[in-house]
């Protein structure tokens, strides 16, 4: 039993992202998303090892150009899915990071990186629970309290395996996961609560989901505050990301074209050339063309190409035009008519390209978009508000509000020649059950194997194996006597969980089930945790001195910009050159030095610069205030340490 | 899905035989409140149990009656739908939900 004084701790909800992640928390009546220790709101969704320490975050894209095999993201594209998944294998030529079978029945993949001269390998369920992590410390710092519970957003159109190893990700991190819940529905509750819901009369949204990997399409039905998913579809390999590579491909096209050499192997080339094809497309969302320029790709070739936003459109027009398909399928197996859709509403930071805006709005006969929410943080804060509903936190409004999640596939077993009967309804209202009888084939057989699937194909081998189950020790009698009632349970989490008891003796201890997904066993999810809470440690440790870093690498730009925004008039060309002198000094120090340092080093250093800044003359001082101190605390503090000198 | 040999979907949700759709519409709304396993975070493994089997029946009648609706038109007669599931329903009953 805790005690009764028990320690305020909140409950959390994330949208663990495939390129960014982002937290949010219900507090005061208002939910919050919480920005992260470099003032971000959203986080990208990446880890990395360096010589020293693990980065998580910021700190780990910033670094990928120059640690690219040690730099792992898109996680989210390999959890839950075997090494052998067409989908994996495709993606292993884009990563530069290694990833492995791990060799088992199993077949799961596993991602090596090298640290500390040792190779290591990890789960994805791994390297999501270190951003969830990193996720939890963001919250905790500033609530000031611990996080413990957390919800936690995955793609409407995640299967089975999946959400169970997304949940497994947030029990490694520590993390009770109250619910996973679909991201399209996290974004209805966000732009019902912008909307005031709790009206009597029934509205229909469409949600358009498109993110950084993933894509979903969800129709609700919204009154007096029940959101009921009526259907959705979508694609669970389809984002941000699939347009960066049609741009990088593009661009090594034209590379090898003008200096018949070829940069794909170049890791650090490809790299580079990613995030500027990355910016590019950001771009081409509020401009009409723009360059592409990388100094140095690749043999000390520059590169540099011109991109419209016609030709990009172009580009990616097969996979905008594969994204309407789950729309009409969405709006069909909903049962309405489009013009039942009252507000179509848009997430995900993909649904800022015009053409993806145009082609929806044309689908729906030039009906305005719903662009009040914001598309990056609308499913951390919808998840935020189910965190609050199900901890039973929240207002009055808030704790009124219901959730009718669905589950996205149809469920089913396989039965004579291959064919599936299906059990579950795709678009069934979660939770849900269903039971079945199963008998013997033979007299005194003992054991029944059921293999179980998820998909809409009328054979199983055209559907996605989720496990065999067997039924083991079944009292001895002739063929067809026994009675073995299976129930599958959907739960609201949208994972799949089969019971089973013999109907005659209805003990259920009496019939076991060997469980065969091919998930994480408890005992690994708790192997993980030991080694989570491991590198906890040495993070503690190594999270000072990479705080005071940072916070002088802050400085130094201040400083720099400080300096450069002065005019001649107000410091002295000897002035000048000496503080840039200062400030290169105090950089080499920082590459070089730097990288054995400590908090304490760190700080001197900080301090060190400060001072040579103070003992400038009052003059220029006063014109760097603005530029170097945030605020007149920090101004009168520096004035302090000036008259020290 | 399942319901109970010889009870209407009506019955389940404790309306009037052939009510509108307005009234089936807020019952099954007041009843989904109470039993979804949402609302029923922390209770003990027996009452979540308990709550999910509630909510399953609820929900089953809701959309047996919003699938009439959508088949049939207006409501003509009070048949109680055919289930399938024999197997659902000796589960239900042996947990003394009848």
């Amino acid at each position: 039993m805790q005690p009764a004084s028990e320690e305020k701790s909140y409950a959390v909800g994330i949208d663990l992202g495939t390129t960014y992640s982002c937290v949010g928390v219900y507090k005061d009546g208002e939910v919050q998303i919480i920005a992260n220790d470099q003032g971000n709101r959203t986080t990208p969704s990446y880890v990395a090892w360096t010589e020293q320490e693990r980065l998580l975050g910021d700190a780990a894209k910033n670094q990928v150009a120059s640690n690219p095999t040690n730099t792992v993201f898109d996680a989210k594209r390999l959890i839950g899915r075997r090494f052998d998944d067409p989908i994996v294998q495709a993606d292993l030529k884009l990563w530069p990071f290694k990833v492995v079978s791990d060799g088992t029945k199993d077949d799961k993949p596993l991602i090596e990186i090298f640290y500390q001269g040792v190779a290591k390998k990890f789960h994805p369920e791994e390297i999501s629970s270190m951003i969830l992590t990193k996720m939890k410390q963001t919250a905790e710092a500033y609530l000031g309290h611990r996080v413990r519970e957390a919800v936690i957003t995955v793609p409407a159109y995640f299967n089975d395996a999946q959400r169970q190893a997304t949940k497994d990700a947030g029990e490694i991190a520590g993390l009770r996961v109250l619910r996973i819940v679909n991201e399209p529905t996290a974004a209805a509750i966000a732009y019902g609560l912008d909307k005031s819901t709790s009206a009597q009369k029934e509205t229909h949204i469409l949600v358009f989901d498109m993110g950084g990997g993933t894509f979903d399409v969800s129709v609700l039905a919204i009154q007096e505050s029940v959101f009921e998913v009526k259907a959705t579809a979508g694609d669970p390999h389809l984002g941000g990301e699939d347009f960066d590579n049609r741009i990088l491909s593009h661009c090594i096209a034209d590379f090898r074209r003008k200096y018949q050499s070829d940069p794909t192997r170049n890791q650090r080339a490809v790299r580079r050339l990613r995030t500027q094809c990355e910016r590019a497309k950001r771009l081409l969302s509020t401009q009409t063309s723009v360059t592409i320029e990388v100094d140095s790709l690749h043999e000390g070739n520059d590169f540099s190409i011109r991109l419209s936003r016609a030709k990009f459109e172009e580009l990616c027009l097969d996979y905008f035009k594969k994204a309407m398909e789950p729309v009409e399928q969405c709006l069909k197996d909903s049962n309405l008519p489009q013009k039942a859709i009252s507000d179509i509403v848009m997430v995900g930071g993909s649904t800022r390209i015009p053409k993806v805006q145009e082609l929806i709005k044309a689908f729906f006969h030039g009906k305005e978009l719903c662009k009040s929410i914001n598309p990056d943080e609308a499913v951390a804060y919808g998840a935020a508000v189910q965190a609050a509903i199900v901890s039973g936190h929240g207002s009055e409004e808030v704790q009124n509000m219901l959730l009718l999640d669905v589950a996205p596939l149809s469920l089913g077993i396989e039965t004579a020649g291959g064919m599936m009967q299906v059990l579950i309804e795709r678009n069934s209202t979660v939770s849900t059950s269903k039971s079945q009888d199963f008998t013997t084939f033979e007299d005194y057989q003992d054991h029944v194997d059921i293999s179980v699937y998820e998909g809409e194909r009328a054979m199983v081998k055209d559907n996605n194996f989720l496990g065999k189950f067997t039924l083991k020790d079944i009292p001895k009698s002739l063929r067809g006597v026994p009675k073995i009632q299976v129930t599958f349970t959907i739960d609201t989490n949208g994972i799949l969980q089969v019971s089973a008891e013999d109907a005659k003796s209805n003990k259920k201890s009496e019939i076991q089930i060997a469980n065969e997904k091919g998930r994480l066993t408890q005992n690994d999810i708790q192997k993980m945790l030991q080694e989570a809470e491991k590198y906890k440690g040495e993070d503690e440790i190594s999270k000072g001195d990479m705080l005071a870093k940072e916070e002088l690498k802050v400085y130094f730009q201040r400083f720099d910009k400080g300096i450069q925004d002065l005019d001649a008039s107000k410091l002295q060309e000897q002035d000048r050159e000496r503080l840039e002198k200062k400030l290169a000094d105090a950089y080499h120090w920082l590459e070089h030095d730097g990288l054995k340092a400590g908090k304490p080093e760190f700080e001197a250093k900080q301090k060190e610069l400060q001072a040579v800044m103070n003992t400038e003359t009052w003059t220029f001082a006063g014109h760097l205030h603005s530029a170097l101190y945030r605020n007149d605390w920090e101004w009168r503090a520096a004035l302090l340490v000036c008259r020290e000198f | 899905m399942g319901f109970i040999p010889g009870r209407s979907p009506y019955e389940i949700l404790g309306v009037p035989e052939g009510s509108g759709m307005a009234v089936v519409r807020k019952r099954f709304f007041r009843e989904a409140r109470r039993w979804h396993p949402d609302k029923h975070q922390g209770d003990s493994e027996e009452e979540i149990e308990n709550a999910h089997l509630r909510f399953v029946q609820i929900h089953a009648a809701y959309q047996a009656i919003l699938r009439e609706g959508i088949l049939e038109g207006p409501r003509q007669q009070a048949d109680a739908p055919t289930f399938e599931n024999e197997a659902f329903q000796r589960w239900t009953r042996e947990r003394h939900l009848e």
